[in-house]
């Protein structure tokens, strides 16, 4: 049992690549920029020509495929039943013409509710696969200068942008650390002759409860360590503090830009025009 | 019931740009009824390995026999198993979960499908085999005792099970000089009186040379020492290249030796230093006497 294999949000893969120079502000603007394109598009050729651009970056990015897809195995069992109720329970919306594959009380499953439910989920995957792009791409440190700068304009606001950025970062910092405790919490029942994945649905929630517990107890027990490792360094936020690495935006960080710029309007203009099709 | 492991090799994170190899064809025996010690450095394996014996890993690569059946084969109940084979891992105490010290003490008994009454028989030995009075400690709350308290609480979680094989990842690592000394006199007694196998896997050196009658060296995902502790711990050269400590005892009759003394550079404990140097005639007993006052 490793479960770890399958967790690479928030994880970070280092390698010399040219996305993985480019200034973080860069990265995460350009990331926007996709989540904006994914949600305009509304055509399965929309989604082909955005997967073709996603492969060819973690290519540059020197990321296997393979390894970011497995991310989504977790998720998997979430996304199937997101589907059937989609396609169950969305018949309703569409217009009655459309051609109607089953009906029985409350259930309407028509082509057009099956069809815009199946690109909905290969939304939610490219938007998974451009996220995880991003950490694994990306080392923390860089993220949380990265968002901390572009949060800056929120502090003329006087909201907390440091705070933020800090609260964001440390999240995906313990994913993997939290995944690790798990599994050894996980095993330590086993080892005790828990059943984790047997019999119906509340057994099953029910034996969830040895790990669930020694989780909660240990993620505040983390954050306790944490909230006075960060005192006893007189962490105050962002409040007059100076940063020893200046971002600065390069050659490649420029090529970047121009890049995703183009990308970002071709394909919304693309999007825009294009009506729904079946 | 032995464990016998034969060209194991593990890797972590298998298929993914994170993985590395930590264990490289280790081949080693747990011998039935003995106090065997495993030692070695940090990121040895050494958890990877004992996660063989109860079959929470099953080989991809080599061999694992457990009472000479293979833990790949159908034959092998998984959860037979690992009532077999008790692992208690390091912290213990972080897989409490229970209001009182009964009811988690109970939740591997009770996996195990066995009665009421049963049940509360073996959380009652188990309470008491880790020196815990079951009257006092029955309805006590689990978040208020203290850590050395929990973790032997955890260890009888293990034991209610009652397995015949016994491994104790780093039991008495984060503890103070009083709560190592109650786990360490709870292994040697589980040991000498239930006449448990055990396993005891350490980073110290002293713990192990106090129990172990077989110590085995794991290091960089290999077997590298095995045998007789004093054969093992007399080593010096090879346990500090590896990073180990090295016994003070026999740290300072091989400095005597080197002076030129005519002393045993093998001793383990304390007094058969002692008795070592009496008999090296060194001291005369009157010294001895004095300077241990």
């Amino acid at each position: 049992m490793e479960l770890a294999k399958n967790i690479t949000l928030g994880q970070y893969l280092p390698r010399q690549s040219p996305v993985h120079r480019l200034d973080p502000r860069v990265k995460i603007v350009g990331w926007l920029g996709l989540a904006v394109v994914l949600f305009t598009t509304k055509t399965l050729t929309g989604y082909v020509l955005f997967a073709i651009a996603l492969v060819a970056g973690l290519r540059v990015s020197q990321i296997p495929l393979g390894y970011t897809l497995r991310g989504l195995l977790p998720m998997l069992p979430f996304m199937v039943l997101l589907w059937i109720f989609q396609v169950i329970f969305s018949g309703s919306l569409y217009p009655q013409s459309t051609q109607v594959l089953w009906r029985w009380h409350f259930v309407d499953i028509r082509l057009e509710g099956v069809w815009f439910s199946s690109l909905t989920m290969i939304r939610v995957v490219l938007l998974y696969l451009s996220v995880t792009w991003l950490t694994l791409a990306t080392a923390l440190v860089a993220l949380t200068d990265g968002l901390e700068s572009l949060l800056g304009l929120l502090r003329r606001l006087k909201m907390p942008a440091n705070e933020l950025a800090m609260i964001g970062v440390i999240a995906l910092r313990f994913v993997p650390t939290l995944v690790d405790e798990q599994e050894r919490i996980m095993k330590a029942q086993i080892a005790r002759g828990a059943n984790l994945d047997q019999g119906n649905w509340l057994t099953r929630v029910k034996a969830r409860i040895p790990v669930l517990i020694p989780m909660f107890i240990s993620t505040l027990r983390r954050a306790d360590d944490l909230i006075v490792a960060m005192e006893s360094r007189c962490y105050r936020g962002g409040q007059g503090r100076t940063k020893r690495r200046q971002l600065k935006l390069q050659g490649g960080d420029r090529l970047a830009i121009g890049l995703l710029v183009v990308f970002v309007v071709v394909m919304l203009v693309f999007n825009l025009c294009m009506p729904p099709l079946l | 019931m032995p464990i016998s492991v034969s060209e194991l090799e593990h890797t972590y994170l298998m298929g993914t740009p994170f993985e590395h190899k930590v264990l490289h064809g280790v081949n080693m025996t747990v011998a039935d009824g003995e106090l065997l010690g495993l030692i070695g450095p940090a990121r040895a394996g050494k958890s990877t390995l004992i996660q063989y014996f109860n079959g929470l890993f099953v080989p991809a690569a080599g061999r694992v026999l457990v009472d000479g059946v293979d833990t790949r084969s159908k034959r092998r109940n998984l959860k037979e198993l690992r009532q077999q084979v008790g692992l208690v891992f390091q912290y213990p105490e972080h897989q409490l979960f229970e209001d009182t010290v009964s009811q988690d003490v109970a939740f591997g008994p009770r996996n195990l499908g066995l009665s009421e009454r049963e049940t509360e028989a073996r959380v009652w030995s188990a309470l008491e085999a880790v020196g815990l009075d079951p009257e006092v400690f029955w309805n006590r709350y689990t978040f208020a005792l203290s850590g050395g308290q929990k973790r032997r609480v955890a260890i009888a979680g293990v034991l209610a099970m009652q397995p015949h094989i016994l491994v104790l990842d780093e039991p008495t690592a984060g503890l103070d000089p009083r709560g190592r000394e109650e786990i360490l006199k709870i292994v040697e007694q589980l040991h000498r009186q239930l006449r448990r196998t055990v396993v005891l896997v350490s980073n110290n050196m002293e713990d192990v040379a106090r129990l172990a009658q077989r110590v085995v060296c794991l290091a960089r995902g290999k077997i590298v020492l095995e045998g007789e502790p004093r054969a093992v711990f007399s080593e010096i050269g090879m346990l500090r290249s590896l990073g180990l400590g090295v016994l003070p005892t026999i740290e300072i009759m091989s400095k005597l030796k080197a002076r030129g003394l005519d002393v045993p550079t093998d001793t383990l404990t304390v007094q058969e230093t002692v008795a070592a140097l009496l008999n090296a005639g060194i001291f005369r007993r009157k010294e001895v006497a004095d300077g241990t006052r």
